[in-house]
Parts: structure tokens; sequence; C-alpha cells
């Protein structure tokens, strides 16, 4: 096997394992601090120019 | 149990497999020993080799209870949920314009500029949406945003008060831009991007482009502003409207510009398939669009590039239309469901957008490219055009020729090898 880019791993992490039906605030709060402390989300949605 | 991730997207070369997991972002290459173990999966046992563990930690393996597109949709809702740190504002100062392309969706709607009362209604709303902790990005729209540079100067100024953390970009056919102009564009309107479509070689761009009153060959003097803007430091997004009347000569004019743009920074060239409109007799077909951009990464890998597409993180929102830090501004200062339908009065929307979802439909559900897409074009899909996300449209030359400059660069020990 030859890697030529590694997956985000925090991804791979919290999007398979979060059960985000079972959130209280608190922990919507501290998921949303973890992922933009992991880059996730950048702003993708004006026109891509 | 282990199962392979629905988002491994395969292509096969001669002896391996290159695989990018389009949710997670990673790329390996596997022999077809490797290729086999990835695709049966693996029943739980208390050991695991290193391969099977790297598969596991990157995502290629998913445990076989989860639901990954369930899980990435919910992902995707409570980021749309959590993220307003910024303000995005496509604005259409104006709907005149000094082209006459023939596949123009705005064809028909009145020409008008945005006045100084409706740049006014712009500037309260943006001011209303301000916090601390949000920037605010335009892009400036139209019709052909110089034609109405006044109000570009007035709503810059009054918005720039208020956020700190301001950028801004335009599209435009670049015709308009002299030396005056591209000062205002760096020093007053700040603006560090710009988009410019060339629909192809000098007399191909003229005759499709079809300026209204112009002399001289529109053409050149789009390559010189080209020229002009990047070197004030403006990345220039040069967008390839390709069909199947002008896709030879877009292969001439990469050449041209393969020599004409030679060394230049800032500069970004890539191929976009236009997409069928009323105004259109007949359009690209998903086969075509495939073929010509295989066609062009093929032979233009050097300076034809998409941005971010195996580096970009994936979406959360389709587009501005399920964004609610997003709006489209039509010259009388209303709000539009997006850029497509800009003073379109049936498409008044003067509301925020969250209430609005991506439209997944059961091909959407199922297809690997999801992540990167989220449903694509919304407008597209209303007119019963192409509305997959362009990616689609390349993602397998793109591998293709990620791939070979990755095994150029093998000897240098630019990979990390297992």
């Amino acid at each position: 096997m030859k890697v030529i880019q590694e997956s985000k791993k925090e991804y791979v992490e919290l999007v398979k394992e979060t059960d985000f039906d079972k959130l209280d605030d608190f922990q919507e709060l501290l998921l949303y601090m973890k992922l933009t402390e992991i880059g996730a989300g950048e702003n993708v949605s004006s026109i891509e120019i | 149990m282990y199962r392979q991730s629905k988002y491994n997207y395969v292509i096969e070369t001669a002896k391996e497999y290159c695989i990018y997991n389009t949710l997670y972002g990673g790329i390996i290459v596997l022999d077809a020993d490797e290729y086999e173990i990835l695709s049966n999966g693996t029943i739980e046992k208390n050991s695991y080799t290193d391969t099977e563990i790297f598969f596991i930690d990157n995502g290629f393996w998913i445990e076989d209870y989860i639901n990954e597109t369930e899980q990435y949709l919910k992902f995707c809702e409570f980021m749309r949920k959590h993220k307003h740190d910024y303000v995005n504002a496509v604005i259409a100062v104006t709907t005149k314009c000094n082209a006459r392309c023939f596949y123009c969706f705005e064809k028909g709607i009145v020409q008008k500029d945005m006045t100084i009362e409706s740049a006014d209604k712009v500037i309260d709303y943006l001011k209303s949406r301000y916090d601390i902790n949000k920037s605010l990005g335009i892009t400036w729209y139209g019709g052909e945003p110089l034609m109405n540079q006044e109000i570009i100067s007035y709503i810059t100024k009054e918005l720039c008060k208020i956020y700190s953390d301001y950028s801004a970009s335009m599209i435009t056919n670049g015709l308009l831009f002299d030396d005056e102009t591209i000062k205002k564009a760096v020093y007053d309107w700040k603006i560090g991007v710009v988009q410019i479509t060339l629909d192809g070689t000098e007399e191909i761009y003229n005759s499709r482009k079809n300026y209204i009153n112009f002399i001289e060959s529109p053409f050149k003097t789009v390559i010189n502003n080209i020229k002009k803007l990047t070197e004030h430091n403006i990345q220039v997004s040069i967008r390839l409207n390709i069909d199947d009347d002008n896709f030879n000569d877009i292969i001439h004019l990469l050449e041209f510009l393969r020599v004409e743009m030679a060394g230049i920074e800032n500069l970004f060239i890539y191929p976009a398939v236009l997409t069928k409109n009323k105004f259109m007799s007949d359009f690209t077909s998903e086969e075509k669009a495939m073929n010509y951009m295989e066609k062009i990464f093929t032979s233009f890998s050097d300076i034809v590039s998409i941005r971010n597409l195996i580096e970009a993180p994936h979406k959360f929102h389709t587009c501005m239309l399920d964004d609610e830090n997003a709006v489209a501004v039509g010259t009388d200062g209303n709000l539009y469901l997006c850029e497509h339908y800009v003073d379109k009065e049936k498409y008044i929307c003067n509301k925020n957008n969250s209430a609005n979802k991506p439209v997944i439909t059961s091909e959407c559900y199922n297809c690997k490219i999801l992540p990167k897409c989220l449903g694509g074009c919304y407008a597209n899909r209303m007119e019963n055009n192409l509305y997959c996300s362009i990616e689609k449209y390349y993602i397998n030359t793109y591998l293709k020729e990620k791939l070979k400059a990755v095994y150029e660069n093998y000897s240098v020990g630019k990979i990390f090898r297992r």
C-alpha cells in the first residue's frame, strides 16, 4: 500500500461515532468547538470562483 | 465487522487501484491483493494487520452497523445549525451588460442599475447581520458589475466601516478594466479574486461574447487585463466555458494560454461545461462532459487545475440556498433564492435560508461524490439541467493525473510509503 494522503482522522472519529440525536446543548457546543479546531466547516457556500 | 466505506472512490490503473475516500480525504494506492482485502472487509478479531488498522483509522473501512450517509447528513445539519461566523453576499449591482452571450441565463430580464436607495437597503441588511465574530465576503455580480462602479465604491466604503474582516471578489468579463479601475479594485474595493470567462481563441471569443460598441479586439484587451490584474496581486480565475461547439477551440485557447501566461502567479484556470438553459437548443451530455475533461486534463494538467478538489473538506451546504449566512442580492436591494434568480420577482425570498435543506434524491444518496456535492445546483435541477457538482465530471481524470504526479515525485521521497 502506498499512502498518497491520509484521511482526516479526527473527522473519521467524530463523524462516524457521534450520536447527533442525543447531544445536549453543552455537548453540542463542545463538539462544535472540536470540529472548528480541526478545521471542519470551511466557508464554502459562496460562489466558488 | 468492517466493510468497505461507501465513499471509497476507486480508479483502476494497469496493475493498481487508486482509492480516494471522498468523505474523509484519504488517498491510497493498492495492489490487487490489498484491494481484495479492502473489498472483502473483515470480521472483528483480536488483532489486525498494519494495513487493516490503516483502513479503519482512515475511514476506508467502516463498522458494518454504521450508516455513513445518515451520519454524514446529520453532521451537515449540525454544522449548518452552529456555524455562523461569516456572512457572504453575492450582490448584483446592475443587470446591464456589455456582452451578449447566447447562453446567458439572465437574458430577458430588465436591464437596470442598482440605485443609491437600493444600495442603502443592502447596507442596512448587512449591518443588521453584523457581529464582532463575523467576517464578511462580498461577490460583485451582474450583469457586468463594472458597469456600475459607483455603487461598488459606495457599498464597500460603508461596509468596511462595520466589518473589520472584509474580503471581496468579482465575477466579470474583464473588458472594462483599465489602469484606474484596477487601482480602485485593489485599494478601494479590496478585491482579492476576479473570475473572468474565456470562451475560445480571439475570433471565437469575440464572436461568442458579441460585445456592444467595441471596436478593437475584446479578446486582446481581456487577456491584457488578466495580466495586469495578476501583476496587482489579484488572483484571476479563468473559467473556460465549454460546449459541443467550442470544445476544439478551447484546446487551442489552452495552448495559447500556456505560452501567453507562462510564469504568471495568481492565475487559476478551470474548465466548466455549459449547462442547458432555455436559450440553448442542445446541451452537453454527462458522458461528453467527462470526455472533454479527460482530454483537457491529459494534455494540460500543467496549467489547468481544480481548486482543492482533493484537499477540500466535505461540504455541509449545497450552496447559498441552504446557507443561513449567505444571500444573493438583486439590483432592487431585495434578497433572492440564489444568484441564478436575481431580479426575478417570483424568487424574492427576503428571509434567511435556514429553513432550506439540501435536496438529496435516491441517486444522490447512493452517489460516492455526495460529500463533494451535497445534491448539486438547485437552479439547474429545476431546469432539468446537469445539476451535479462539477467534480463529478473530472474526478476520474483528476485522480489519474494526481497519481501520475505523485509517481513523478515519488523518487524524491515526497510520498510516505508503508
